[in-house]
């Protein structure tokens, strides 16, 4: 008898355990930054928010709508990027494709509850969204090789950046960049009327 | 074997083939959108290579790794990695749920096309979030061949081919490329492994050294361990040396970006000086450089043959057979070091009067990571199958689900780690009933030199009708490989006052 108690009490702290890996709480931290500020967030048809958003969340929401009066309203999935369950994942075969890479139309995570929402602007055609969405998908992700490449006049990063902006890879281009990134105290890239955000800050 | 004992092995493996899915997929990768890319290929380019994405064994469905191409242009861009241009052949899974997924790749359902895209965002994938080293082998062409392998590209533009996880995939559609590209006859096999394309006849001859780029986990693990050895995790900014304020600006980003750690303003305020101050003055580090790298992997299949010694002086042959993956006594640099994963595992004892199955694995994956790596998870095991286990002194199989958690930590860098794990087992007991066998264990592992490596392992499985609760187990494994395909084992097992003494060759043969 003795033993059995011992016995599901392991396996009860062991099952509790994971459940406690598994769910976090019943609330979610959820960061949502957009590429235009002040877009509403919606949860369940009421604002519960605006861009830059960072609230918690309770879990079993599965979608936020972000919206902007010039834009089109975008609704984001929570569920499919939120927590990948551990052995879910293997016994369904693991997430398809990259982890941080939820392209969900307009939006991705590049956290697993940070999401980087791009609205379309009305009227705008799909692949100069495509473009503008993976250039500031592309500074985000690496600020740092960029902050590095910029110290050094020039690199791979840099170049990278600059001909997702469609711009020449020159001194005037490299210019434009720093100049903007000083102006922020290295708190944003802008290229036009397109402003990237670094880390929040 | 009972009739009830051969009803059990039906069971797991129908249950195999409905979550059949981790065992014969390759990396199923969602087609992406192509952007920045022109998608007609000139046959002018500059060297053509082939791309494989180690295994990312926290996902079994790219537990086998991935193959790619990648072409590097004549032109301006020639000098960045970033914007050569990767051709990836993968499945479209648009509209598909994840079982979905699963039964229509495993039936040959899914539809897949080459997409062409900037190497950055492959570099991203695998390197970033997935943490996976990427290898790009230089394949050698003729102009003729170039403008081959040309015209199959884009003769492929706009059009899909069949997916199928066993046969169908990455793999089959880059050897095809390949074959017509050398113009040699191309013939499908039945399972097709990209360990297998890169070792084949046909194209081994043709590539060189590859070029390494090491996952970005990996990289940034070294960083943190010099820091915090050296006591600067919490650094004074004017205390830093520009090389050192990268190191630290990329730690920070990748926390960020790729493990979801919060900043407080104070760290946020200190991450753009750190920025701010990183752009203002010139450094040489650089990420993701490209070297040159020794590669080995082995063959996908196994066979042991071993010599079995038993405490009643029992004498058997016991016969030890894989198909797929990695396992502990395997040398490859392509593996992460303390991951294991092995399928339809099936090691048998043969005597003069008995066939007995000793073990039997339709899958068995674990992950250790060390540690003293970055944020390292937790270890765990999950494997589908059976093992033999002395349950009041009578050696049982014993079928069912096993499951573990539990910690990995590094005592000696590479050279030794201590796993703590607490294994709960599910499974049905030979001759008996429905049994939970609880397992706590710890195992020692030492990689004494790139070919010999052993562990030492302590536990005690407790079974839940059984009134023995202290029986504890002790095993010893030793392993010296002669080469990535040949090595010797030897085994040795007390428990129950009985001992089982082991020692055998195995051999990793291609399918």
């Amino acid at each position: 008898m003795t033993k059995r108690t011992l016995l599901v009490g392991i396996v009860l702290s062991l099952f509790l355990g994971s459940c406690v890996t598994l769910m976090k709480g019943t609330k979610q931290l959820v960061t949502i930054n957009s590429n235009v500020e002040d877009a509403g967030v919606y949860l369940n048809g009421a604002q519960i928010g605006t861009t830059p958003f960072a609230s918690e969340i309770k879990k079993g929401n599965d979608a936020l709508t972000i919206k902007k009066e010039g834009y089109r309203s975008h609704t984001l999935s929570l569920s499919k990027s939120i927590e990948p369950i551990f052995f879910g994942n293997i016994i369904t075969g693991g997430t398809l494709g990259s982890i941080t890479d939820f392209a969900t139309g307009a939006a991705y995570s590049y956290s697993p509850s940070t999401y980087q929402v791009e609205l379309y602007k009305k009227g705008e055609g799909q692949e100069a969204f495509l473009d503008r969405y993976e250039l500031r998908k592309y500074a985000l992700l690496n600020m740092t090789d960029i902050s590095v490449d910029l110290g050094n006049n020039g690199g791979d990063h840099l170049q990278t950046l600059i001909t997702l902006a469609e711009l020449p890879y020159n001194q005037d281009s490299i210019d434009l960049v720093r100049s903007k990134f000083e102006i922020s105290n290295g708190n944003e890239i802008t290229f036009g009327k397109e402003v990237v955000k670094l880390l929040d800050a | 074997m009972s009739q009830s004992y051969l009803r059990w092995v039906l069971v797991l493996i129908s249950t195999f083939f409905l979550f059949s899915y981790p065992l014969q997929a390759q990396n199923i990768v969602a087609n992406q959108q192509s952007s920045s890319i022109d998608e007609t290929l000139d046959s002018d380019f500059k060297q053509l290579y082939l791309v494989f994405a180690g295994p990312y064994p926290a996902s079994p469905s790219s537990a086998f790794g991935h193959l790619f191409l990648l072409v590097e242009p004549k032109g301006s861009n020639t000098s960045n990695p970033q914007l050569w241009r990767a051709i990836n052949f993968s499945a479209n899974v648009e509209g598909h749920s994840g079982i979905s997924t699963l039964y229509n790749g495993l039936i040959g359902s899914l539809e897949g096309s080459f997409e062409h895209l900037p190497f950055y965002k492959k570099i991203r994938d695998y390197s970033y979030a997935e943490a996976r080293d990427l290898w790009l082998f230089p394949i050698e062409l003729t102009p003729k061949e170039k403008n081959r392998f040309a015209n199959f590209i884009n003769s492929r533009q706009d059009s899909t081919s069949q997916y199928r996880f066993s046969d169908k995939n990455c793999a089959t559609y880059i050897s095809e490329s390949l074959h017509y590209t050398f113009d040699e006859p191309f013939n499908n096999k039945v399972f097709v492994l990209p360990q297998d394309i890169l070792s084949s006849d046909f194209l081994k001859q043709r590539l060189s050294t590859p070029l390494w780029i090491q996952d970005i986990e990996e990289q940034l693990g070294e960083l943190v361990s010099k820091y915090e050895l050296n006591n600067v995790s919490n650094p004074e900014l004017d205390s830093l040396d520009a090389t050192e304020k990268v190191h630290f600006l990329k730690t920070y980003e990748w926390l960020y970006n790729n493990k979801s750690v919060r900043f407080n303003a104070d760290k946020k305020e200190f991450i753009r000086q750190l920025r701010y101050d990183i752009a203002q003055q010139e450094t040489d580090y650089e990420f993701n450089q490209l070297e040159s790298k020794e590669f080995n992997i082995h063959h996908p299949a196994r066979i042991g043959i071993n010599y079995f010694y038993g405490n009643n002086s029992s004498n058997k042959l016991l016969i030890d057979t894989r198909l797929g993956l990695h396992s502990f006594g395997d040398k490859a640099n392509t593996y992460p070091k303390y991951d294991h994963i092995n399928v339809f595992r099936v090691r048998t004892m043969v005597s003069t009067s008995e066939v007995m199955m000793d073990e039997f694995w339709i899958f068995h994956q674990s992950s250790r990571q060390p540690k003293s790596e970055l944020n390292s998870p937790l270890s765990w095991s999950l494997g589908l199958g059976g093992d033999r286990f002395l349950y009041e002194g009578q050696s049982l199989m014993a079928l069912g689900l096993y499951s573990a958690v539990g910690n990995t930590y590094s005592i000696l860098d590479d050279y030794w780690s201590s796993s703590v794990m607490l294994s709960v087992n599910p499974t049905y007991l030979e001759k008996h009933t429905w049994s939970l066998i609880v397992n706590p264990k710890v195992e020692n592992r030492f990689f004494i030199s790139e070919k010999v490596k052993g562990s030492i392992e302590v536990s005690n499985p407790i079974f839940l009708q059984s009134n023995e609760l202290f029986k504890p187990k002790l095993q010893l494994k030793g392993i010296y490989s002669i080469t990535d395909n040949i090595y010797f084992k030897s085994e040795v097992e007390w428990h129950y006052n009985q001992v089982r003494i082991l020692g055998g060759i195995n051999f990793n043969i291609s399918l």
